[in-house]
């Protein structure tokens, strides 16, 4: 729940920028820092053990298994009645039993014939599993990269160029289309929009319906090639709808909330980019694509262009449409006209208190960047009293206190390194113990103390000072035996311990 | 080991080879005020092991072997019009002047001669005619019943199987004791052999003693789970019944008392709940293929054990 209130508070933040910044570099801060924040979210969906598909299929694979199993088991056969179908009478069975008896499952043929599949199935999950830890790492250069792209200003100018190449071919495009291609001005574009309209929807909805992915990327990558092509990029709204379109037809069936959560994710994911990446034509590019126009005007007597004298950066260029111009005036077939347009733009006004809203949210951001470095301190700090509290209840006056106390942390860090045998009594730990690797005689002084837990536990009998002295050596052994086996995160987990001989 | 009881099961031992799980159950149960059902195939000493425990302690044994017309007043007793004095005069019972019965093949009995049984099993006590006569003390009994060629029996409702704390099976020798067995059996019958090594006070004594052994709050807590677990299993019908919590924990106390304790562990629970509690759970489908010791050590395997449950409270929380 925290979670999601942090997504939707970092999404809306994202949101208020976007209208209120115009500095692309916040703006991919901001991203980078969002997917950041999906990153432990994604890792879960990935790695959780009981929420992979991989996982899964194994299920489903152990499920299926299982009714082929009980298939042999007299669980599905039943006696028989007067009126059941002969065919379906267990032959083999009555004759072992002497009574007719009748199979009762309908799946029973249908997991003979899928046995071979199943094999085939387990296989499949194996290979989804190596393939989600393999999306997980190239999840990770993601935002790394995005950072890059951002900070780097090479790279940065760079991307300007490369924008302004795109823009050039799609102009070069348009100018190409629009010499070669006669066109009659006067026809009506109506009933074309209309059924390029209903196309694309029907398209979408088979993306939609049948989820196939690349169906998805073929529709995306050609409402791209449309846009570009005519040099008339759609609304940034357009476009987020397109990409949240996209991300549902590529989602997982059947909706679960975790799908439903997933996607949520990756919309929003979607939508920053879309926002960040579509912001309009920056300055650099529209002034680099001027070669282009210039070409154009040599090629085109005719074009007129207007508005270039004025200094860029001031005004929105855009390229009209010719029919949309001179609608009123009569033009032939042959005459086309490519013109530029400058409309003035009008400066935005901006409340005066979205200044303070900046700077309070930017105070925020600056704060939890700066706290996260000194959390694990924190953390550690909160370990090391915790083990002080438990050292006081140690060497308490209170020695069954101190005897369970000191023998369940024994039990918890054997657990920790995988030594416990599970949920059973203490007691019976030594067998499990002994075939361990232990040292000489570890498993029945545990054993011993095991007893002693059960006297404190269970009784109100005294205990000795003495017994308490063997527990806290039992707990230096198994310190020492612990440590050998545990991995660098449990041992980092007994560093907090360690106080406790100081 | 108890003394006192290690030389009652040394005795019993040299009739029955091999089975001292089973005496020890038995003495339990004895001590424990309660009633065994020995469940098995014939011929595997049900009957001698009966007879060997009562006369190694001194009991009054008494033996009832049941067929469709046995009457229930063959049991508790009747009255009788005596003609010289006018008045009705009682005449008791096989079970009044019993410590230890042993009824053997009672699932061939009829439903009112088992049903005489039920209140002398569990008030100890007998009403003829109105009036009530308590049974001596202690009172045992040992009920066996054939699990092979039971045709024409009735079979026990399970309101009376529900009385005996404890339902163990004999089993077969293996080779050693069968060879001993028969050994033994080459001159006298070991039986009259079997020497009496306690009293009936010290019995009485004991099982005071086992009364007053000590069953924490977290044993409780275990039995009540282990108990409510066995009624939602997904494979039982009719799960443990507050009775048989009631007797895990006297059996358990038993247990523990037999190892020289006087508290109640995890472990004693665990050793006593398959044999009290195993008839006392009814499964779904006869034709599942989980039987209840499945079930039953399914439900000690899953519930949660006391001694991981009683994590000090305060210092470590579950994570």
């Amino acid at each position: 729940m925290k979670r999601r209130l942090i997504y939707g508070f970092w999404f809306l933040l994202t949101v208020c920028l976007y209208f209120f910044e115009n500095n692309m570099g916040t703006r991919c801060i901001l991203l980078c820092t969002f997917l950041l924040l999906l990153v432990p979210r994604l890792r879960t969906l990935i790695f959780s053990p009981d929420h992979t598909d991989a996982q899964a299929i194994d299920l489903e694979w152990d499920s299926r298994f299982q009714v082929q199993q009980e298939e042999d088991e007299p669980g599905c056969v039943r006696d028989y009645h007067p009126g059941d179908p002969v065919n379906r009478i267990h032959w083999k069975l009555s004759a072992k039993r002497n009574t007719l008896l009748v199979r009762e499952n309908e799946k029973t043929s249908w997991v003979y014939e899928n046995r071979e599949k199943q094999s085939c199935n387990r296989k499949k999950a194996e290979s989804k599993k190596w393939k989600r830890k393999a999306v997980w790492i190239c999840a990770c250069f993601v935002p790394v990269i995005m950072a890059l792209l951002v900070t780097i200003p090479a790279a940065r100018q760079g991307l300007y160029v490369l924008a302004n190449t795109v823009y050039d071919a799609s102009e070069q495009l348009n100018a190409y289309a629009y010499i070669h291609f006669p066109v009659d001005m006067n026809q009506s574009t109506q009933l074309t929009s209309v059924l390029l309209g209903t196309l694309f929807l029907a398209l979408a909805a088979i993306a939609c319906l049948t989820g196939s992915r690349i169906f998805s990327f073929i529709l995306l990558g050609s409402f791209h090639v449309f846009q570009i092509y005519f040099g008339l990029p759609f609304p940034a709204l357009a476009n987020i709808g397109l990409y949240v379109l996209f991300v549902l037809s590529i989602a997982q069936r059947p909706w679960t909330k975790r799908s439903i959560m997933m996607l949520a994710g990756w919309s929003a994911a979607a939508i920053l980019a879309v926002l960040l990446i579509w912001p309009g034509v920056h300055e650099t590019t529209e002034t680099a694509s001027e070669w282009v126009r210039d070409q154009l005007s040599k090629m085109m007597p005719q074009v007129s262009v207007e508005g270039l004298e004025q200094p860029y950066g001031m005004q929105e260029t855009r390229h009209v449409h010719p029919q949309t111009l001179s609608s009123g005036e009569q033009m032939s077939g042959k005459d086309r006209e490519y013109r530029l347009v400058t409309i003035e733009k009008e400066p935005i006004s901006i409340p005066y208190w979205v200044n303070y809203l900046k700077i309070a949210l930017l105070l925020i951001l600056t704060a939890v960047v700066m706290v996260i470095p000194f959390l694990p301190f924190v953390l550690l700090d909160g370990r090391r009293k915790k083990a002080l509290q438990a050292r006081e209840i140690f060497q308490s006056e209170q020695i069954h206190e101190a005897v369970q106390a000191i023998f369940q942390l024994v039990v918890s860090w054997l657990e920790g390194v995988n030594m416990g045998p599970g949920n059973s009594l203490y007691r019976t730990w030594t067998g499990h113990l002994e075939e361990a690797d232990v040292p000489e005689g570890y498993a029945e002084r545990f054993e011993e103390c095991a007893i002693v837990f059960e006297k404190a536990v269970y009784s109100d009998h005294p205990i000795s000072e003495d017994d308490r002295k063997k527990a806290l050596e039992l707990l230096g052994e198994t310190e020492e035996i612990v440590k050998a086996k545990a991995d660098w995160k449990q041992r980092l987990h007994l560093k907090y311990w360690e106080c406790l001989w100081i | 080991m108890r003394q006192e009881l290690e030389k009652v099961i040394l005795e019993v031992e040299n009739v029955i080879a091999g089975k001292r799980n089973v005496i020890e159950k038995l003495l339990m149960a004895l001590l424990a005020g309660g009633h065994v059902l020995l469940d098995d195939v014939p011929g595997v000493g049900k009957t001698t092991l009966a007879v060997a425990l009562s006369h190694a302690m001194d009991l009054a044994y008494k033996r009832v072997q049941f067929t469709p017309d046995v009457l229930p007043s063959d049991l508790v007793g009747f009255s009788m019009y005596e003609q010289s004095t006018g008045k009705f005069v009682y005449h008791p019972g096989v079970l009044n002047c019993a410590n230890l019965l042993l009824g053997d093949e009672i699932n061939r009995a009829s439903n009112k001669t088992q049903s005489a049984l039920l209140e002398a099993m569990e008030e100890k006590q007998v009403t003829v005619d109105g009036s009530t006569y308590s049974l001596m003390t202690p009172f045992l009994v040992i009920a066996t019943q054939n699990t092979v060629g039971a045709a024409g029996s009735q079979f026990l409702p399970f309101a009376q199987i529900d009385r005996f704390m404890v339902r163990l099976s004999v089993g077969y020798p293996d080779y050693d004791a069968q060879m001993a067995m028969l050994r033994a059996r080459q001159g006298c019958n070991p039986e009259d052999r079997v020497q009496c090594v306690m009293q009936k006070e010290k019995l009485l004594s004991m099982q005071s003693e086992v009364k007053h052994v000590s069953s924490k709050e977290a044993i409780l807590d275990y039995i009540t789970r282990l108990t409510i677990a066995s009624r939602n299993h997904e494979a039982v019908k009719v799960g443990i019944s507050p009775r048989g919590a009631i007797f895990l924990d006297r059996m358990s106390k038993a247990h523990a008392w037999m190892d020289e304790r006087d508290y109640v562990t995890g472990s004693d629970v665990q050793a006593v709940f398959q044999d009290v509690c195993g008839h006392r759970v009814l499964l779904k489908d006869t034709s599942d293929r989980k039987n209840v010791e499945e079930v039953l050590s399914d439900l000690v395997r899953t519930v949660e054990s006391p001694d991981r449950r009683s994590r000090f409270v305060g210092m470590w929380k579950k994570e």
